[in-house]
């Protein structure tokens, strides 16, 4: 399907709750770490692709336009583009996109979200998820939705707390090793089973963090690809799809968007028996059900069964399929746009042996990356192979 | 096509309001002009690479991707030309305002940008090409902001 | 270059503002347009009805109501009184509020299947007149109106859904 195309260099800065940084300055100093770390220059790069969340968060309008400078946007072609929580692995596929087509030959990816700017909480800004006449008169709050769906989730499959809240555990201990973590931790179940119940059955030590953050990474053709790296690492397989914004009208229990993503991705890439075939994941994971709920997506398991991959210890670095090595959105931390990102760069490291103490035991050839946003909408996969 | 659905509807709109309230932080750059502002001090910063000269001064150079050191940072005088205008007779809400607000936009002194503020002479002493300078707060009521400076009037 | 870098301020640091910073209260008021479907639907509500939409072809009934099927892509003319009992899909208690500041009283935000409607379409309300510690998945549930005379045309004319 056109031209191949390689990610061949990632950088990101640290993910932290306030940044001092302006949302430009962040998106530099992510640019500029994914150029380096390839030994890219800007006039190396034909367009760039910016992926960011609503303009409430950082309180500026158009702000594509207002971060292209600080993503190296200067004087190229730019596309702004974003589907909630999804936009981290859909700006990859975008990219992909652009270059598998063949109108560009490189191209800069760059995810970046300034949370911290909305007050009180930036929680607040997520108000606007709710239908304006039929469900914000109901003074609702962001939680709902995960507490309604992660409720629905338990019950369906008889999933009990115990078990989910060891994903938090998990991720939380895999964060102590990835630079750029905002609350790596040390935690046990019983923390977490313990912690302030926020939106029943949603727990505080089941969320992920807000945070401010940008990820980039840099992306090009066969033909250039080994002009940057002698490990390019390739995305053989995109998928996207988003489900009616009538949730209150469907299962919550199953995230069949998810499937018809990873459906359309396995198939690019060529993908018969995706349990056998992917040797690492990185499930979004804003809450901790999340994650399960989206292997089952992924179809990395059947239906209610990712509980069990955990509790037999499968889904640790060590594990026959690790998920999550990087310490997910748990541990390293949830800037909307940037945590998809975070996974896909994740991936690109793990398959080329570069994750340091991160590094998961098997020798992985393929992983792959997935994100999920909106009101429980959109799935956006991308599977990377070296 | 003609729609059976009742067009004569009772109940046609529902009025809300969506709160925004937003801190911005001035940045790593930013926070070092502004408290050059404070000072009553203009900083610059320069690219080496491209020649040019940054105002407000920015912590990379959007040409060429450079990060700009520290010691390309530079003061620069408290001199302008003025190279355009505008007098604003509405506010955001489309209100009139008593008395046009003068917004100019002056090149100062060794810098290759705009810098963008009001200015303080009447409508009609203001022309382009004139000399300007900033006229700053009282010390005690500057904290580090774009405002420390009242705005800007021509140097006689 | 630096990687994984960023300069973290605290919380402690947001409330003593010791950084040069600018404020901005965003003055955002709407009228939004309720569409043809969901004002029939308001209309339905201020009469103490629950109204839904049937599409011609495959025959879903749909509640909130929708001009257009989703699936089908096509023209919904044909409006259905539903009951205002139902069944709880999924529920919740909310121990806190939009803005994180917690609640005197804990809200029960849930999915209610409404009766007459296709299985699994529902609305989001809230559920009250029982202890948070009762409420189950598949427990059956009434609408409580407000007075004729108090009702408006808005989703707050159901007060909230109680067992029965």
């Amino acid at each position: 399907m056109g031209r191949r195309v390689a990610i061949v260099g990632a950088g990101m800065t640290k993910f932290v709750r306030r940044a001092k940084e302006t949302g430009k300055e962040l998106a530099f100093y992510a640019a500029k770490a994914a150029l380096d770390s390839c030994g890219a220059k800007l006039r190396d790069i034909d367009a760039v692709v910016l992926g960011s969340a609503p303009d409430t968060f950082d309180g500026v309008h158009m702000k594509g336009e207002y971060l292209s400078c600080g993503a190296g946007a200067f004087g190229k072609p730019y596309l702004r583009c974003y589907v909630g929580g999804g936009t981290g692995v859909f700006a990859v596929a975008v990219g992909w996109y652009y270059i598998a087509s063949g109108i560009f030959d490189t191209c800069l990816v760059v995810c970046e979200e300034k949370m911290s700017s909305y007050q009180p909480h930036p929680q607040g800004a997520f108000l606007t998820i709710f239908d304006h006449t039929t469900e914000r008169p109901l003074g609702p709050n962001l939680l709902w939705i995960f507490a309604l769906e992660m409720q629905r989730y338990m019950q369906t499959y008889g999933i009990k707390k115990e078990e989910i809240a060891l994903v938090a555990v998990k991720n939380k201990k895999n964060a102590l090793d990835h630079p750029a973590a905002q609350i790596a931790a040390e935690i046990t179940v019983e923390d977490v089973l313990n912690s302030e119940v926020l939106c029943y059955p949603v727990q505080r030590l089941d969320v992920s963090p807000v945070s401010d953050g940008a990820c980039a990474i840099v992306m090009t053709n066969e033909y250039l690809a080994r002009r940057f790296t002698d490990k390019p690492v390739w995305v053989s397989g995109v998928g996207w799809c988003l489900d009616t914004a009538y949730w209150t009208n469907r299962d919550l229990a199953y995230p069949r968007y998810v499937e018809e993503a990873a459906r359309m991705a396995y198939k690019m890439a060529g993908i018969r028996d995706p349990r056998r075939e992917i040797d690492v994941a990185e499930p979004y994971d804003p809450f901790d059900y999340k994650e399960l709920h989206h292997l089952e997506g992924l179809m990395l398991c059947g239906r209610g069964e990712a509980p069990q991959l955990l509790v037999d210890g499968k889904t640790q670095r060590d594990g026959e399929l690790p998920v999550c090595p990087s310490g997910g959105l748990l541990g390293v931390g949830n800037p909307i746009a940037a945590a998809g990102l975070m996974k896909v760069i994740e991936i690109f490291w793990q398959l080329r042996g570069e994750a340091d103490k991160r590094q998961i035991a098997k020798k992985a050839k393929r992983g792959v990356a997935q994100a999920w946003g909106d009101l429980m909408q959109v799935g956006t996969v991308v599977v990377l192979e070296i | 096509m003609e729609f059976k659905v009742n067009k004569k509807r009772e109940i046609k709109h529902h009025l809300g309001q969506l709160p925004v309230e937003s801190l911005y932080t001035a940045g790593i750059a930013g926070e070092k002009f502004l408290l050059g502002l404070k000072e009553g001090k203009f900083l610059a910063n320069y690219c080496s690479d491209c020649d040019f000269v940054f105002l407000p001064p920015k912590l990379y150079c959007e040409f060429c991707f450079k990060e700009i050191p520290d010691e390309d940072w530079q003061e620069v005088e408290n001199k302008g030309i003025l190279v355009s205008y505008t007098f604003v007779h509405v506010d955001s809400n489309g209100n009139k305002l008593e008395n046009p607000i003068i917004v100019g936009a002056i090149k100062m002194a060794d810098t290759d940008t705009t810098f963008i503020h009001k200015l303080l002479d009447k409508v009609e002493d203001i022309e382009i090409g004139m000399l300007v300078e900033a006229i700053f707060a009282p010390k005690e009521r500057r904290r580090g902001s774009i405002n420390d400076i009242v705005g800007f009037r021509k140097v006689e | 270059m630096k990687n994984f870098f960023a300069t973290p301020l605290s919380e402690e640091d947001f409330k003593k503002k010791n950084f040069c910073f600018e404020t901005w209260i965003g003055n955002c008021f709407y009228a939004w347009d309720c569409g043809v479907a969901i004002g029939k639907y308001l209309e339905g509500l201020k009469k103490g009805k629950i109204i839904g939409v049937k599409c011609p072809k495959c025959e879903r009934i749909m509640v909130p109501p929708r001009i257009f099927c989703e699936w089908c892509f096509v023209l919904i003319e044909d409006f259905v009184e539903l009951k205002d009992t139902g069944r709880i899909n999924t529920f919740s208690i909310s121990y806190i509020s939009w803005d994180v500041k917690k609640l005197e009283k804990p809200q029960i935000p849930a999915v209610i299947e409404i009766d007459g409607a296709s299985p699994g379409y529902g609305i989001l309300h809230l559920i009250s007149e029982v202890d948070p510690k009762e409420v189950k998945i598949g427990m059956r549930v009434k609408a409580v109106w407000k007075d004729e005379k108090e009702r408006e045309g808005k989703i707050t004319d159901i007060k909230y859904f109680k067992p029965y």
